[in-house]
Protein backbone atom coordinates (compact mmCIF):
# COMPACT_ATOMS: atom_id res chain seq x y z
CA UNK A 1 0.00 0.00 0.00
CA UNK A 2 1.69 2.83 -1.21
CA UNK A 3 0.50 7.07 -0.69
CA UNK A 4 2.26 9.13 -3.02
CA UNK A 5 6.17 7.89 -2.69
CA UNK A 6 5.33 6.81 0.56
CA UNK A 7 5.21 3.19 1.24
CA UNK A 8 2.93 2.02 4.27
CA UNK A 9 2.45 -1.24 3.96
CA UNK A 10 4.49 -4.28 2.63
CA UNK A 11 2.71 -6.73 1.10
CA UNK A 12 0.62 -9.61 3.63
CA UNK A 13 -2.59 -11.85 3.80
CA UNK A 14 -4.75 -11.61 6.28
CA UNK A 15 -7.94 -13.30 7.34
CA UNK A 16 -10.92 -12.22 10.35
CA UNK A 17 -13.10 -15.21 10.47
CA UNK A 18 -16.70 -15.05 12.30
CA UNK A 19 -16.69 -14.64 15.80
CA UNK A 20 -12.74 -14.32 15.98
CA UNK A 21 -11.90 -11.19 18.03
CA UNK A 22 -8.89 -9.88 17.07
CA UNK A 23 -6.53 -7.32 18.40
CA UNK A 24 -4.58 -5.78 16.19
CA UNK A 25 -1.48 -3.95 17.99
CA UNK A 26 1.84 -1.97 16.76
CA UNK A 27 3.74 0.64 17.16
CA UNK A 28 3.07 4.63 15.87
CA UNK A 29 3.33 4.79 12.43
CA UNK A 30 3.05 0.92 11.54
CA UNK A 31 0.36 1.10 9.72
CA UNK A 32 -3.01 0.35 11.56
CA UNK A 33 -5.00 2.97 10.70
CA UNK A 34 -3.87 2.41 6.57
CA UNK A 35 -4.91 -0.95 7.18
CA UNK A 36 -8.23 -0.41 8.77
CA UNK A 37 -8.72 1.69 6.49
CA UNK A 38 -8.32 -0.09 3.62
CA UNK A 39 -10.30 -3.16 5.28
CA UNK A 40 -13.13 -0.98 5.19
CA UNK A 41 -12.95 0.43 1.39
CA UNK A 42 -12.61 3.86 3.02
CA UNK A 43 -8.44 3.58 1.47
CA UNK A 44 -8.35 1.81 -1.99
CA UNK A 45 -5.17 -0.54 -1.74
CA UNK A 46 -1.98 0.44 -4.34
CA UNK A 47 -1.85 -3.30 -4.99
CA UNK A 48 -3.62 -6.36 -4.02
CA UNK A 49 -7.34 -6.84 -2.99
CA UNK A 50 -9.93 -7.37 -0.11
CA UNK A 51 -12.20 -9.96 -0.59
CA UNK A 52 -15.55 -9.42 1.70
CA UNK A 53 -18.87 -11.57 1.53
CA UNK A 54 -21.47 -9.80 -1.04
CA UNK A 55 -23.49 -7.54 1.47
CA UNK A 56 -21.25 -7.75 4.22
CA UNK A 57 -22.35 -5.53 7.16
CA UNK A 58 -19.83 -3.30 8.42
CA UNK A 59 -19.53 -1.50 12.06
CA UNK A 60 -16.45 1.03 11.66
CA UNK A 61 -15.46 3.14 14.27
CA UNK A 62 -13.11 6.47 12.43
CA UNK A 63 -9.58 6.75 14.81
CA UNK A 64 -10.72 10.83 15.42
CA UNK A 65 -14.64 10.78 15.00
CA UNK A 66 -15.66 14.30 13.60
CA UNK A 67 -17.31 17.07 15.91
CA UNK A 68 -18.40 19.86 13.45
CA UNK A 69 -20.47 22.83 15.30
CA UNK A 70 -22.38 24.28 12.34
CA UNK A 71 -24.30 20.70 11.94
CA UNK A 72 -26.65 20.62 14.72
CA UNK A 73 -26.76 17.04 14.99
CA UNK A 74 -27.62 15.36 19.08
CA UNK A 75 -26.39 11.97 19.87
CA UNK A 76 -29.68 10.60 19.23
CA UNK A 77 -30.50 11.34 15.97
CA UNK A 78 -26.93 10.74 14.82
CA UNK A 79 -27.43 6.92 16.39
CA UNK A 80 -31.14 6.95 14.44
CA UNK A 81 -29.41 7.95 11.01
CA UNK A 82 -29.55 4.45 9.82
CA UNK A 83 -32.16 2.70 12.34
CA UNK A 84 -35.14 3.95 13.24
CA UNK A 85 -36.06 2.00 16.75
CA UNK A 86 -33.90 0.46 19.41
CA UNK A 87 -34.52 -3.21 21.22
CA UNK A 88 -34.03 -4.26 24.71
CA UNK A 89 -30.45 -5.51 23.68
CA UNK A 90 -29.96 -1.94 21.83
CA UNK A 91 -30.97 -0.57 25.01
CA UNK A 92 -28.21 -2.56 27.10
CA UNK A 93 -25.42 -1.46 24.77
CA UNK A 94 -26.37 2.05 25.17
CA UNK A 95 -26.42 1.64 29.09
CA UNK A 96 -23.10 0.22 29.28
CA UNK A 97 -21.25 2.82 26.70
CA UNK A 98 -23.08 5.50 28.95
CA UNK A 99 -25.12 6.94 26.24
CA UNK A 100 -28.86 7.69 27.80
CA UNK A 101 -27.29 11.20 29.45
CA UNK A 102 -25.77 11.73 26.25
CA UNK A 103 -28.69 11.53 24.12
CA UNK A 104 -30.18 14.74 23.91
CA UNK A 105 -26.31 16.83 23.66
CA UNK A 106 -24.88 17.89 20.20
CA UNK A 107 -22.09 15.58 18.93
CA UNK A 108 -20.35 19.03 18.80
CA UNK A 109 -20.60 19.65 22.70
CA UNK A 110 -18.77 15.64 23.17
CA UNK A 111 -15.45 15.25 24.80
CA UNK A 112 -13.47 12.83 22.78
CA UNK A 113 -14.42 9.86 24.76
CA UNK A 114 -17.74 10.40 24.92
CA UNK A 115 -17.56 11.04 20.89
CA UNK A 116 -15.67 7.78 20.77
CA UNK A 117 -18.48 6.25 22.64
CA UNK A 118 -21.38 7.56 20.38
CA UNK A 119 -19.17 6.16 17.40
CA UNK A 120 -18.90 2.59 19.15
CA UNK A 121 -22.57 2.38 20.07
CA UNK A 122 -23.66 3.45 16.40
CA UNK A 123 -21.58 0.85 15.32
CA UNK A 124 -22.81 -1.85 17.57
CA UNK A 125 -26.27 -0.92 17.13
CA UNK A 126 -25.99 -2.04 13.17
CA UNK A 127 -25.87 -5.39 13.98
CA UNK A 128 -22.84 -5.71 12.32
CA UNK A 129 -20.91 -8.96 10.24
CA UNK A 130 -17.81 -6.88 10.88
CA UNK A 131 -16.36 -4.75 13.37
CA UNK A 132 -13.37 -2.45 12.53
CA UNK A 133 -12.75 -0.86 15.60
CA UNK A 134 -9.66 2.02 15.17
CA UNK A 135 -8.63 3.12 18.79
CA UNK A 136 -12.06 2.89 20.15
CA UNK A 137 -10.62 3.27 23.83
CA UNK A 138 -8.37 6.16 22.85
CA UNK A 139 -9.71 8.78 25.79
CA UNK A 140 -12.17 6.57 27.45
CA UNK A 141 -11.81 6.55 31.33
CA UNK A 142 -10.24 3.89 32.32
CA UNK A 143 -13.22 2.12 35.01
CA UNK A 144 -15.02 2.03 31.44
CA UNK A 145 -12.48 0.26 29.43
CA UNK A 146 -13.05 -3.08 30.79
CA UNK A 147 -17.10 -3.09 30.89
CA UNK A 148 -16.78 -1.62 27.20
CA UNK A 149 -14.02 -4.46 26.16
CA UNK A 150 -16.28 -6.78 27.42
CA UNK A 151 -19.17 -5.63 25.93
CA UNK A 152 -18.00 -5.90 22.80
CA UNK A 153 -16.52 -9.83 23.35
CA UNK A 154 -20.66 -9.74 24.45
CA UNK A 155 -21.63 -8.61 21.13
CA UNK A 156 -19.11 -11.42 19.37
CA UNK A 157 -20.28 -14.09 20.77
CA UNK A 158 -24.00 -13.26 20.41
CA UNK A 159 -23.71 -12.25 17.15
CA UNK A 160 -20.79 -14.17 15.68
CA UNK A 161 -19.29 -11.16 13.97
CA UNK A 162 -15.71 -10.81 13.53
CA UNK A 163 -13.91 -8.10 14.76
CA UNK A 164 -10.48 -6.03 14.25
CA UNK A 165 -9.49 -3.54 16.88
CA UNK A 166 -6.71 -1.42 17.22
CA UNK A 167 -5.92 -0.50 20.77
CA UNK A 168 -2.60 0.53 23.05
CA UNK A 169 -4.40 -0.40 25.71
CA UNK A 170 -2.64 -4.06 25.89
CA UNK A 171 -3.07 -5.04 29.13
CA UNK A 172 -6.43 -4.47 29.37
CA UNK A 173 -7.81 -5.63 26.00
CA UNK A 174 -5.57 -8.60 26.07
CA UNK A 175 -7.74 -10.86 28.07
CA UNK A 176 -10.83 -10.72 25.81
CA UNK A 177 -8.63 -11.18 22.58
CA UNK A 178 -9.18 -14.86 20.55
CA UNK A 179 -5.94 -13.63 18.47
CA UNK A 180 -3.24 -11.14 18.08
CA UNK A 181 -1.95 -9.68 14.91
CA UNK A 182 1.73 -7.55 15.44
CA UNK A 183 1.55 -4.98 12.53
CA UNK A 184 4.71 -3.01 11.62
CA UNK A 185 4.01 -2.29 8.08
CA UNK A 186 3.52 -5.82 7.79
CA UNK A 187 2.33 -8.63 9.60
CA UNK A 188 5.06 -9.62 12.04
CA UNK A 189 3.43 -11.72 14.05
CA UNK A 190 -0.28 -13.57 14.42
CA UNK A 191 -1.38 -16.14 16.54
CA UNK A 192 -3.59 -16.87 19.67
CA UNK A 193 -2.04 -13.92 22.68
CA UNK A 194 0.23 -16.98 24.14
CA UNK A 195 1.92 -17.27 20.96
CA UNK A 196 2.13 -13.47 19.86
CA UNK A 197 3.19 -11.97 23.66
CA UNK A 198 5.83 -14.75 23.45
CA UNK A 199 7.46 -14.07 20.33
CA UNK A 200 10.94 -12.02 20.19
CA UNK A 201 9.06 -9.59 17.93
CA UNK A 202 6.83 -8.57 20.83
CA UNK A 203 9.66 -8.13 23.08
CA UNK A 204 11.72 -6.57 20.60
CA UNK A 205 9.02 -3.76 19.77
CA UNK A 206 7.51 -2.95 22.90
CA UNK A 207 10.61 -3.89 25.54
CA UNK A 208 11.13 -5.53 28.29
CA UNK A 209 9.20 -3.91 31.10
CA UNK A 210 5.81 -4.19 28.81
CA UNK A 211 6.15 -8.04 27.96
CA UNK A 212 6.70 -9.11 31.53
CA UNK A 213 3.25 -7.14 32.31
CA UNK A 214 1.74 -8.79 29.22
CA UNK A 215 2.67 -12.08 30.36
CA UNK A 216 1.88 -11.73 34.11
CA UNK A 217 -1.72 -10.35 32.74
CA UNK A 218 -1.59 -13.82 30.50
CA UNK A 219 -0.85 -16.19 33.50
CA UNK A 220 -3.11 -14.91 36.16
CA UNK A 221 -6.04 -13.64 33.91
CA UNK A 222 -7.45 -16.63 31.66
CA UNK A 223 -9.16 -15.62 28.25
CA UNK A 224 -12.62 -14.19 29.18
CA UNK A 225 -15.33 -15.55 27.06
CA UNK A 226 -18.66 -14.48 27.66
CA UNK A 227 -21.22 -17.04 28.26
CA UNK B 1 -48.80 45.74 -6.81
CA UNK B 2 -47.05 45.95 -10.59
CA UNK B 3 -46.64 42.85 -12.41
CA UNK B 4 -42.99 43.03 -12.12
CA UNK B 5 -42.59 43.46 -8.15
CA UNK B 6 -45.27 40.36 -7.84
CA UNK B 7 -42.97 38.15 -10.19
CA UNK B 8 -39.80 39.68 -8.41
CA UNK B 9 -41.76 38.27 -5.28
CA UNK B 10 -42.90 35.06 -7.03
CA UNK B 11 -39.33 34.14 -8.23
CA UNK B 12 -37.58 35.20 -5.33
CA UNK B 13 -40.03 33.18 -2.90
CA UNK B 14 -39.72 30.07 -5.14
CA UNK B 15 -35.74 30.47 -4.86
CA UNK B 16 -35.37 30.86 -1.57
CA UNK B 17 -37.05 27.36 -1.29
CA UNK B 18 -33.53 26.10 -2.65
CA UNK B 19 -31.40 28.38 -1.21
CA UNK B 20 -32.57 27.46 1.95
CA UNK B 21 -31.52 24.18 2.17
CA UNK B 22 -28.58 23.71 -0.38
CA UNK B 23 -27.16 27.05 1.91
CA UNK B 24 -27.20 24.77 4.88
CA UNK B 25 -25.88 21.54 3.24
CA UNK B 26 -22.88 24.40 1.64
CA UNK B 27 -22.23 25.51 5.49
CA UNK B 28 -22.16 22.21 6.89
CA UNK B 29 -20.04 20.19 3.78
CA UNK B 30 -17.94 23.37 3.74
CA UNK B 31 -18.43 24.47 0.03
CA UNK B 32 -18.72 28.07 0.83
CA UNK B 33 -15.69 28.91 -1.04
CA UNK B 34 -16.48 26.08 -3.81
CA UNK B 35 -19.87 27.80 -4.43
CA UNK B 36 -18.01 31.36 -5.09
CA UNK B 37 -15.86 29.78 -7.39
CA UNK B 38 -18.54 27.96 -9.25
CA UNK B 39 -20.62 31.72 -9.61
CA UNK B 40 -17.03 32.70 -10.99
CA UNK B 41 -17.01 30.25 -13.17
CA UNK B 42 -20.66 31.79 -14.40
CA UNK B 43 -19.60 34.64 -14.87
CA UNK B 44 -16.99 33.32 -17.59
CA UNK B 45 -19.69 31.42 -18.74
CA UNK B 46 -22.17 34.47 -19.59
CA UNK B 47 -19.17 35.83 -21.25
CA UNK B 48 -18.16 32.97 -23.28
CA UNK B 49 -21.87 32.62 -24.32
CA UNK B 50 -22.32 35.83 -25.26
CA UNK B 51 -18.83 35.81 -27.48
CA UNK B 52 -20.27 32.56 -29.05
CA UNK B 53 -23.87 33.73 -29.42
CA UNK B 54 -25.43 31.76 -26.77
CA UNK B 55 -28.18 32.80 -24.66
CA UNK B 56 -26.27 34.11 -20.80
CA UNK B 57 -28.44 31.94 -18.84
CA UNK B 58 -27.64 28.94 -20.73
CA UNK B 59 -23.79 29.61 -21.29
CA UNK B 60 -23.88 30.34 -17.57
CA UNK B 61 -25.75 26.92 -16.39
CA UNK B 62 -23.51 25.01 -18.89
CA UNK B 63 -20.15 26.73 -17.15
CA UNK B 64 -21.37 26.43 -13.85
CA UNK B 65 -22.17 22.71 -14.22
CA UNK B 66 -18.96 22.20 -16.11
CA UNK B 67 -16.93 24.44 -12.96
CA UNK B 68 -18.61 22.19 -10.32
CA UNK B 69 -17.84 18.82 -11.22
CA UNK B 70 -14.80 19.44 -12.57
CA UNK B 71 -13.24 21.08 -9.36
CA UNK B 72 -15.23 18.05 -7.53
CA UNK B 73 -13.40 15.82 -9.69
CA UNK B 74 -9.89 17.40 -8.66
CA UNK B 75 -10.63 17.63 -5.09
CA UNK B 76 -9.60 13.88 -5.03
CA UNK B 77 -6.02 14.57 -5.87
CA UNK B 78 -4.72 15.13 -2.66
CA UNK B 79 -1.65 16.81 -3.48
CA UNK B 80 -3.08 19.97 -3.16
CA UNK B 81 -5.31 21.87 -0.22
CA UNK B 82 -9.36 21.91 -1.29
CA UNK B 83 -8.78 25.75 -0.92
CA UNK B 84 -5.95 25.45 -3.26
CA UNK B 85 -7.68 24.13 -5.73
CA UNK B 86 -10.92 26.14 -5.62
CA UNK B 87 -9.09 29.30 -5.46
CA UNK B 88 -6.82 28.89 -8.54
CA UNK B 89 -9.65 27.85 -11.00
CA UNK B 90 -12.06 30.09 -9.44
CA UNK B 91 -10.07 32.99 -9.98
CA UNK B 92 -8.62 31.60 -12.99
CA UNK B 93 -12.49 31.41 -14.28
CA UNK B 94 -12.93 35.19 -13.49
CA UNK B 95 -9.96 36.29 -14.25
CA UNK B 96 -10.71 35.02 -18.27
CA UNK B 97 -14.17 36.47 -17.86
CA UNK B 98 -12.68 39.72 -17.10
CA UNK B 99 -10.40 39.26 -20.07
CA UNK B 100 -13.07 38.23 -22.55
CA UNK B 101 -15.61 41.18 -21.23
CA UNK B 102 -13.38 43.71 -23.08
CA UNK B 103 -14.78 42.29 -26.05
CA UNK B 104 -17.93 42.49 -24.93
CA UNK B 105 -17.46 45.74 -24.32
CA UNK B 106 -18.45 46.69 -27.83
CA UNK B 107 -21.25 44.94 -28.30
CA UNK B 108 -23.39 46.50 -25.56
CA UNK B 109 -24.05 43.99 -23.30
CA UNK B 110 -25.13 44.84 -20.12
CA UNK B 111 -22.66 42.63 -18.31
CA UNK B 112 -23.37 44.48 -14.41
CA UNK B 113 -26.27 43.11 -14.45
CA UNK B 114 -25.11 38.88 -13.97
CA UNK B 115 -22.59 40.45 -11.73
CA UNK B 116 -25.29 41.88 -9.32
CA UNK B 117 -28.16 40.49 -10.38
CA UNK B 118 -31.45 42.20 -11.62
CA UNK B 119 -34.34 40.54 -10.04
CA UNK B 120 -37.17 43.17 -11.66
CA UNK B 121 -36.53 42.28 -14.96
CA UNK B 122 -37.53 38.49 -14.07
CA UNK B 123 -40.46 37.56 -16.28
CA UNK B 124 -42.93 34.67 -15.51
CA UNK B 125 -41.03 32.26 -17.69
CA UNK B 126 -38.23 32.63 -15.40
CA UNK B 127 -40.52 32.27 -12.69
CA UNK B 128 -41.43 29.06 -14.00
CA UNK B 129 -37.75 27.88 -14.58
CA UNK B 130 -36.69 28.48 -10.93
CA UNK B 131 -39.86 26.70 -10.24
CA UNK B 132 -39.23 23.90 -12.33
CA UNK B 133 -35.58 23.73 -10.89
CA UNK B 134 -37.05 23.89 -7.44
CA UNK B 135 -38.26 20.31 -8.36
CA UNK B 136 -35.37 19.23 -9.57
CA UNK B 137 -33.18 20.16 -6.50
CA UNK B 138 -35.40 19.33 -3.75
CA UNK B 139 -36.42 15.51 -4.65
CA UNK B 140 -32.85 14.12 -4.34
CA UNK B 141 -32.44 16.27 -1.25
CA UNK B 142 -35.30 14.76 0.03
CA UNK B 143 -34.70 11.06 -1.34
CA UNK B 144 -31.16 11.03 0.16
CA UNK B 145 -31.73 12.94 2.85
CA UNK B 146 -30.30 10.19 5.73
CA UNK B 147 -27.52 9.39 3.23
CA UNK B 148 -26.43 12.86 2.88
CA UNK B 149 -26.37 13.98 6.74
CA UNK B 150 -24.35 10.99 7.74
CA UNK B 151 -21.97 11.49 4.67
CA UNK B 152 -21.82 15.09 5.95
CA UNK B 153 -21.48 14.11 9.29
CA UNK B 154 -19.32 11.56 9.15
CA UNK B 155 -17.76 10.64 5.94
CA UNK B 156 -15.55 7.82 6.75
CA UNK B 157 -18.27 5.97 8.65
CA UNK B 158 -20.50 6.37 5.83
CA UNK B 159 -17.82 4.99 3.17
CA UNK B 160 -17.39 2.27 5.38
CA UNK B 161 -21.20 1.64 5.64
CA UNK B 162 -21.42 1.61 2.31
CA UNK B 163 -22.68 4.84 1.00
CA UNK B 164 -21.38 6.02 -2.36
CA UNK B 165 -19.79 9.23 -0.38
CA UNK B 166 -18.06 10.55 -3.93
CA UNK B 167 -21.26 10.15 -5.79
CA UNK B 168 -23.50 12.11 -3.28
CA UNK B 169 -20.72 14.95 -3.30
CA UNK B 170 -20.91 14.88 -7.46
CA UNK B 171 -24.59 15.30 -6.54
CA UNK B 172 -24.61 17.86 -4.29
CA UNK B 173 -22.00 19.93 -6.63
CA UNK B 174 -24.34 19.51 -9.60
CA UNK B 175 -27.32 20.87 -7.50
CA UNK B 176 -25.21 23.91 -6.05
CA UNK B 177 -24.70 24.59 -9.65
CA UNK B 178 -28.19 24.55 -10.42
CA UNK B 179 -28.53 27.04 -7.81
CA UNK B 180 -25.48 29.38 -8.60
CA UNK B 181 -27.00 29.72 -12.34
CA UNK B 182 -30.44 30.54 -10.83
CA UNK B 183 -29.22 32.64 -8.66
CA UNK B 184 -27.63 35.07 -11.06
CA UNK B 185 -30.98 36.70 -11.94
CA UNK B 186 -31.62 37.54 -9.14
CA UNK B 187 -27.98 38.38 -6.74
CA UNK B 188 -25.88 38.16 -9.16
CA UNK B 189 -22.60 36.27 -9.41
CA UNK B 190 -20.70 38.45 -6.71
CA UNK B 191 -23.59 37.91 -4.07
CA UNK B 192 -25.05 34.23 -4.62
CA UNK B 193 -22.91 33.10 -1.94
CA UNK B 194 -23.66 35.07 0.42
CA UNK B 195 -27.68 34.68 -0.39
CA UNK B 196 -26.60 30.63 0.46
CA UNK B 197 -24.25 31.68 4.01
CA UNK B 198 -25.81 34.24 5.55
CA UNK B 199 -29.81 32.68 5.85
CA UNK B 200 -28.02 29.03 6.54
CA UNK B 201 -25.67 30.93 9.49
CA UNK B 202 -28.50 32.40 10.90
CA UNK B 203 -30.65 29.58 11.14
CA UNK B 204 -27.78 28.10 12.73
CA UNK B 205 -28.53 30.01 15.47
CA UNK B 206 -32.06 28.86 16.37
CA UNK B 207 -31.91 25.33 15.52
CA UNK B 208 -30.85 21.94 17.30
CA UNK B 209 -31.75 19.59 14.39
CA UNK B 210 -30.67 19.30 10.45
CA UNK B 211 -33.90 19.40 9.01
CA UNK B 212 -34.97 22.45 11.55
CA UNK B 213 -32.43 24.64 10.43
CA UNK B 214 -32.97 23.49 6.74
CA UNK B 215 -36.62 24.89 7.14
CA UNK B 216 -35.72 28.07 9.20
CA UNK B 217 -32.94 29.01 6.55
CA UNK B 218 -36.01 28.53 3.82
CA UNK B 219 -37.92 30.77 5.45
CA UNK B 220 -35.04 33.31 6.65
CA UNK B 221 -34.19 33.21 2.68
CA UNK B 222 -37.80 34.31 1.60
CA UNK B 223 -37.76 36.65 4.49
CA UNK B 224 -34.09 38.28 3.20
CA UNK B 225 -35.41 38.31 -0.44
CA UNK B 226 -38.70 40.14 0.10
CA UNK B 227 -36.89 42.06 1.92
CA UNK B 228 -34.53 43.01 -0.59
CA UNK B 229 -37.13 43.86 -2.93
CA UNK B 230 -39.19 46.03 -0.28
CA UNK B 231 -35.79 48.34 0.44
CA UNK B 232 -34.86 47.97 -3.22
CA UNK B 233 -38.64 49.33 -4.59
CA UNK B 234 -38.93 51.97 -1.55
CA UNK B 235 -35.21 53.33 -1.73
CA UNK B 236 -33.96 52.96 -5.35
CA UNK B 237 -31.44 50.24 -3.91
CA UNK B 238 -30.05 47.47 -6.77
CA UNK B 239 -31.82 44.47 -5.72
CA UNK B 240 -28.86 41.92 -4.98
CA UNK B 241 -27.17 44.03 -2.59
CA UNK B 242 -30.20 44.96 -0.71
CA UNK B 243 -31.79 41.04 -0.47
CA UNK B 244 -27.34 40.24 0.72
CA UNK B 245 -27.93 43.50 3.09
CA UNK B 246 -31.42 42.21 4.75
CA UNK B 247 -29.76 38.55 5.10
CA UNK B 248 -27.02 40.44 7.34
CA UNK B 249 -29.41 41.95 8.90
CA UNK B 250 -31.28 38.32 9.85
CA UNK B 251 -28.16 37.08 10.26
CA UNK B 252 -27.04 40.15 12.84
CA UNK B 253 -30.30 39.85 14.98
CA UNK B 254 -29.92 36.17 15.44
CA UNK B 255 -26.20 36.11 16.30
CA UNK B 256 -26.76 36.41 20.21
CA UNK B 257 -29.07 33.22 20.00
CA UNK B 258 -27.46 30.09 20.46
CA UNK B 259 -29.13 26.02 20.80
Amino acid sequence: MRRGHARLLDPFDLRIDRGEFVLLVGPNGAGKTTLVNVLARIERPSEGYVQRPLRLRVGYVPQHPKRDPTLPLTVASFLHLSRGRTDGDDEATLATLGIRPLAARPLAALSGGELRRVALARALLRRPDLLLLDEPLAGIDLASQHPILALMAAHIAATQAGMLLVAHEILIALPFASRIVLLERTIIADGTPKEVVGSDEFRRLFGDVTTEATLNVLANHPRRVPA
Amino acid sequence: MSEFALRAFAGGALLALITGPIGAFMLWRKRAFFGAAIAEGAILGVVLGFIIGLQAILGAAIACMGMALGIEALLKDKRFSDDTVIGVIGHAALAGALVGAVYLARTRVDFLGYLFGDIFSMTWDDVTLIGFSAIVVLAPLIGLWRPLILATAEPEIAKAEGIPIHTLSYAFAALLAIVVALGLQVVGALLIVALLVMPAAAARRLSRTPFGMVVLSTVLSMIAISGGIALSFNFNWPGGPAITLAALGLFLVLLPFRR
